[in-house]
């Protein structure tokens, strides 16, 4: 079988997610027994989250294997990453700054407009805005909201596949190269990817009030029974727990199509003559 | 390894016919779309409906009162926002070939289970049991679960399928310069292009069609390998004269379709 002729190229918004479901039904196993490990790995501080991250990437790479036919075992895949476990751990950090900042950025901006519009009105002297002000002050405050809205849901789009080239690529990477790789891919395709985030996330809709039902639902049916009520606590975080390992595949395989989709449309992944030596 | 189902279809003059199946994926952003677009048409009947009514109750009053006149406006109300999802979908469908905007947006589209178009018959069927498939998750489970054929149960009862709509339109322009041309000329007389595949032929045409989407740094690497590639397909030492790698393969992909050695294979 030559190498180019099941490669499938760049997809749609929903074939993406299509293929992210199929990934991980697929391979539900082997991937639940890696996000597992992640978990457990997660109680350790520091040295575990590093491994935390790492296996997510860990399961990225599996599922972005796949996708250009070069699939691997657990085992193989861990064993060329392994020493790139810090850099999963650095990325991740690296990718929360970066959000945080411009969530501080956005509150700084909002601060100043917001003490200059108060001087301005003080100026206008003491008799007040009315209601027009008041209505004026409140569609400033909703235009506010969804810029905020806006640009974290740009920020998150353009670093959505950071990790992907630290678990992916036969060399090391640094992690702010993998930072500016997610960055070049996803120019002009931030709303993009955040549009298939938004199906991927309806998709696993079900799921998630399925579990929170559970947790929700006995603590509904006897309101007042103390020794239940700590059953529940734990039992909502056993099933929260449980939700987290069900769904850290799943959006880790959306997130390998996603790079995928997004290397074939700007890098051209998918167009190879027949055997030539593999991307990576 | 495959990620879109596939079904082969019967048609009733025994033409056999293949098609890929929508996929959750695509259902999800077409549905997102439609919802949000019936979402909009039902707030705009409401808001007109909400100034329509308080004058309505005003003129009645006036008149002398007629009892639960607001009842029955709310009544009234109710029963449009259920034709309107209702109507959104059995109508949009059965006029747009199957597609309401957000299929058409998610490039799928609602077929019979025996390839023909689909009539308002079945999109009524298809429609009137959205709420159980889409408030209870029924048509979730049963795409992604249950139904080989990706149908809910709107589609098993109505017997209708829903598949991706071919591409009808060309991709990208394959967009050849001068000197392409003049490369193809050159390498048409003196190469024997036979050695490659209609795979290679393919994959240069993917890249000719898409170099002006791809990053520069990752179109010069790309073109060059495939380049390099070509050449050791052809096991052309020395090329006819100096070229940039897309001339080059704009030459082998004008010289190959002219080229008579390999048509007549």
């Amino acid at each position: 079988m030559t190498s180019r002729a099941s490669l499938l190229g760049p997809l749609n918004i929903g074939n993406v997610v299509t293929t992210g479901l199929s990934l991980f039904k697929s391979n539900f196993g082997t991937y639940l027994k890696l996000a597992g490990l992640s978990y457990l790995w997660v109680l350790v501080p520091v040295y575990g989250w590093a491994k935390f991250c790492m296996y997510h990437g860990l399961i990225g790479r599996m599922a972005f294997g796949q996708l250009i036919n070069r699939p691997e075992t657990a085992s193989q895949a861990r064993a060329a990453i392994q020493d790139r476990l810090w850099s999963f751990l650095a990325a991740s950090i690296l990718v929360g700054l970066v959000t945080s900042s411009v969530y501080i950025g956005f509150l700084i901006v909002l601060v100043i407009g917001g003490v200059i519009v108060g001087l301005l009105v003080a100026s206008l002297g003491a008799g007040g805005l009315g209601t027009g002000g008041a209505i004026a002050a409140i569609l400033l405050g909703t235009l506010a909201l969804i810029a905020l809205v806006l640009s974290l849901t740009w920020i998150t789009g353009r670093l959505f596949v950071t990790e992907m080239p630290i678990a992916v690529e036969s060399h090391r990477i640094e992690p702010t190269v993998a930072l500016g790789n997610s960055w070049k891919l996803t120019q002009a395709a931030a709303f993009r990817v955040m549009t298939i985030v938004f199906i991927a996330a309806l998709v696993t809709f079900p799921l998630s009030l399925l579990v929170n039902l559970g947790v929700q639902l006995p603590a509904v049916i006897f309101p007042e029974n103390p020794t239940l009520a700590n059953g529940i606590m734990a039992g909502s975080y056993v099933l929260s727990i449980f939700l987290g390992i069900v769904t850290v595949p799943f959006w880790q395989c959306i997130k390998a199509v996603t790079y995928y989709d997004l290397r074939s449309r700007r890098e051209g992944l998918d167009i190879q003559l027949r055997d030539s030596s593999s991307p990576g | 390894m495959q990620f879109f189902k596939q079904v082969k279809q019967q048609t009733p003059e025994s033409v056999e016919l293949e098609f890929t199946l929508a996929g959750i994926g695509s259902r999800a952003y077409a549905l997102s779309v439609d919802y949000l677009l019936i979402g909009l048409a039902m707030t705009a009947v409401l808001v007109a409906s909400t100034l329509l009514a308080a004058q309505l109750i005003e003129l009645v009053e006036a008149l002398g009162g007629l009892g639960n006149v607001e009842l029955w406006l709310v009544a009234l109300a109710l029963i449009t926002l259920f034709v309107i999802y209702v109507g959104y979908f059995a109508l949009l469908e059965a006029n747009g070939q199957g597609q309401t905007p957000g299929k058409r947006l998610a490039k799928i589209r609602v077929i019979r289970d025996d390839g023909r178009p689909v009539g308002i018959f079945q999109t009524t069927l298809r429609s009137l049991l959205r709420p159980l498939d889409e408030f209870l998750f029924l048509g979730f489970l049963f795409i992604v679960f249950f139904n080989a054929q990706e149908k809910r149960l709107g589609d098993l009862v109505a017997g209708t399928l829903v598949i991706q709509a071919e591409e009808a339109t060309a991709k990208g322009a394959v967009g050849i310069s001068d000197g392409g041309k003049t490369a193809a000329k050159a390498l048409v007389d003196g190469t024997d292009l036979s050695p490659l595949l209609p795979d290679d032929f393919a994959a240069i045409r993917q890249y000719l069609e898409r170099r002006s989407q791809l990053l520069p740094q990752a179109r010069q690497s790309l073109a060059l390998r495939l380049a390099q590639e070509v050449q050791a397909i052809l096991q052309l030492d020395k090329l006819p004269f100096d070229m940039t790698p897309d001339v080059f393969l704009e030459g082998i992909y004008l010289g190959y379709q002219t080229d008579p050695d390999h048509l007549e294979r």
